[in-house]
């Protein structure tokens, strides 16, 4: 009797042990499969808390356990979007840690790491450290990318010919060209290299940005050395300097026309000169990602159309088949086929020149000759990377990937805009009577009222009830 | 599943015709109102810092209305009633569930006039207050179902409220513990953690994992739930 009791008793726990170790193991699995997706949808403001694709190329890089350290008053939104952001990066690696400071109440900390001011970050990684500027997901994510490089490259900006100075906020200056080198992870050096032999060492890149008066023969020189012994340079000609950058270019197959470029199908408004260039001639990294860009007031390119031995040269940006030079454009602007050159007129382009020398740069063994790699990216125009110019279209990115290429950097970011997340409301007396008075008063208060109004009408129902029983 | 329906609208029926469901209601909104009050003090006109104490809050709210739920059909002697009943344990559970989340979401209800107000008087970001909700709402169906289950498996009310709060506090502060660790056992604990699966709701995004973790520990519960009812026939 008791064994056919116990039998499918038995039967049944061990039936409900498989069932429960196989919900488990469904659970598991699931968890598992969801945090590997790391599938979100972002309902916030401009989808503020989804990291860019750079950022997250960045995260995926990271391979060793890496520390964020927030030092910031721990209170109100500032402290918690912080939380918010990182908590991100770390749900996407874990082997990213951050924490939020508040060096009034871990002074020790703080000092530990130098720390005086409030909104530091300061990230480690490797027995390395960097800082950022920020708590906000350029900012970090351009630190994470020095840590992860090792090293910044310096880009020494040619001063003393009227170039655009990096602290000039006004729409003409470059002050968010300075930025984009901060964000993305670049030292800036100015360099002048009157009487100077050459060019410093440590500059990684040199830019020419819209020099307006004519470099000295010595300067050209200088500049020319560091080129052919594989130097990097970004040069931003423009038709309203006097400057003549065909010295330093000619030598890679590309000229300066200069003139002033109209296209009167991709310009903005009536002005044909304020070109919207939309032709990229060549698959060029400079180009990737870009889907237009805005060239006011250019000057025109020519590319050799049978570079020397080792140059590449890549046609980064053009007119439409409309646009021309205009060689007078003072006189008016008609097409003169005698004197003006037409169209697609080249506008950007990109010069690759290698050769194998001692001592070049050996990726592949060959023995002690290696790579001379000089790099040139040449632009007819120095306006578009101007604080008005910046951000419209793809000027931006075009920059980003132009400094990328040039310093021969694998992933860098194309900063996005910042958009405004503060959304004040101030803290008066009267708001606060208000919100007193509605939500812990009386939307509670009219609870209880309508608690007692229905405790009254069913003691009412129930009265009778009672008295008939 | 309509004898779960019928038992969940009793349960309701049930809070709401005695003083104790409007006690308790009443009560957690001034809590709530209290916790806006502060967390408007910011100069923001933004939300997170009002869910992220009411998540906690939940907990307690969970446990306070589930203990309920089997505990007092074991006081009140019509447990044995129910379970004698023809009535599947599943739909006993479910019934019971659906009665307290019932209750749970009238209270819930009740704290839309927060964001109402804030709307009112400043320009929020409606995306965090939506994945906030629907962040109390997965919360609240999970911690819901974590107090049933405490519930089946205790005979005193008290017994059952104290274990599931505590329950569930323990669950969401593991987090803090989780950080003294390193390596697999902090990811595993933090993972466990209710708390690390707010994050998302509270600024405005909702990731898969997020809701698979609170479908999960409901599951887990209602499965237990239903075990332990259809251990005690």
């Amino acid at each position: 009797m008791t064994g056919r009791v116990r039998g499918p008793r038995r039967a049944a726990v061990a039936a409900s042990v498989v069932v429960a170790m196989v919900v488990v193991a469904m659970v598991v699995v699931a968890n598992v499969w969801a945090y590997g997706t790391g599938a979100q949808a972002d309902l916030s403001a401009d989808r503020r808390f989804s990291l860019t694709p750079e950022t997250r190329e960045i995260i995926g890089r990271v391979d060793a356990p890496l520390r964020i350290s927030v030092f910031l008053n721990l209170e109100g939104g500032t402290a918690r979007d912080a939380r918010f952001l990182l908590a991100r990066y770390r749900e996407r690696n874990r082997r990213i840690d951050y924490r939020l400071v508040d060096p009034d109440q871990q002074p020790g900390e703080a000092r530990r790491l130098g720390v005086t001011t409030y909104a530091t970050v300061v990230l480690e990684y490797r027995g390395r450290r960097v800082d950022a500027p920020g708590v906000d997901e350029v900012e970090i994510s351009s630190a994470i990318l020095r840590l992860l490089r090792g090293s910044s490259p310096t880009v020494c900006l040619t001063t003393g010919h009227g170039e655009w100075t990096l602290d000039d906020t006004s729409r003409a200056g470059v002050s968010d060209l300075a930025e984009l080198f901060a964000n993305n992870a670049y030292e800036t050096r100015e360099i002048d290299l009157a009487g100077r032999a050459s060019v410093p060492d440590a500059c990684d890149v040199v830019a020419l940005l819209g020099p307006r008066v004519p470099l000295l023969p010595e300067e050209v020189d200088a500049l020319g050395a560091y080129a052919t012994a594989g130097g990097r340079l970004l040069v931003a000609a423009s038709p309203l300097s006097t400057t003549d950058p065909n010295p330093l270019l000619e030598p890679w197959s590309v000229r300066f026309v200069g003139g002033l470029v109209v296209d009167a199908r991709r310009s903005e408004g009536l002005d044909v000169s304020n070109l919207i260039v939309e032709r990229f001639p060549t698959t060029n990294p400079v180009v990737e990602g870009v889907p237009r860009l805005q060239f006011p007031a250019t000057g025109g390119l020519l590319a050799d159309s049978e570079p020397a031995r080792g140059i590449t040269v890549s046609e980064l940006a053009a007119t439409s088949d409309a646009g021309y030079i205009e060689s007078t454009p003072d006189d008016g602007i008609v097409f003169d086929a005698g004197a003006d050159v037409p169209g697609p007129v080249l506008v950007a382009a990109a010069v690759d020149a290698s050769r194998i020398e001692e001592g070049g740069e050996r990726r592949l063994r060959t023995g002690d000759a290696g790579i001379v790699r000089t790099r040139l990216v040449v632009t007819g125009n120095a306006e578009w990377f101007t604080n008005e110019f910046l951000g419209r279209l793809g000027n931006r990115r075009f920059m980003t990937n132009a400094l990328a290429w040039l310093a021969e950097e694998e992933g860098v970011l194309a900063a996005p805009s910042r958009v405004s997340t503060v959304r004040p409301l101030p803290w008066t007396a009267e708001r606060q009577a208000t919100v007193v008075a509605v939500t812990v008063v009386g939307v509670p208060a009219s609870v209880l009222a309508v608690g007692l109004g229905v405790w009254f009408v069913v003691r009412r129902r129930e009265r009778p009830r009672a008295a008939t029983r | 599943m309509r004898t779960a329906f019928t038992i969940a609208w009793r349960d309701v029926r049930s809070a709401y015709t005695r003083p104790v469901g409007y006690g308790v209601t009443a009560g957690f909104l001034a809590v709530s109102g209290v916790v806006l009050v502060t967390a408007l003090r910011g100069g923001e006109a933004r939300l997170d810092g009002w869910f992220a104490p009411l998540f906690v809050l939940s907990g307690v709210l969970a446990g306070l209305l589930s203990m309920r739920s089997f505990a007092e059909e074991e006081a009140a002697g019509t447990l044995e009633v129910l379970l004698t009943a023809p009535v599947r344990p599943w739909e006993a559970v479910l019934g019971k569930l659906l009665g307290v989340l019932g209750v749970f979401a009238v209270v819930i209800a009740g704290t839309l006039a927060a964001p109402v107000l804030v709307a009112a008087m400043g320009d929020p970001d409606a995306g965090p207050i939506l994945t906030g909700y629907a962040g109390l709402a997965l919360v609240g169906v999970a911690f819901v179902s974590a107090g049933v289950a405490v519930s089946a498996a205790t005979r005193s009310q008290l017994v059952a409220g104290t274990a599931s709060i505590g329950l569930l506090l323990a669950l969401w502060f593991g987090s803090v513990v989780a950080s003294t660790f390193s390596g697999r056992v902090r990811l595993v604990l933090e993972y466990l953690s209710p708390s690390n699966h707010v994050t998302g709701f509270l600024r405005g995004t909702v990731a898969l994992v997020d809701v698979v973790y609170f479908v999960s520990f409901t599951a887990l519960a209602v499965g237990a739930a239903v075990t332990i009812v259809a251990n005690r026939r």
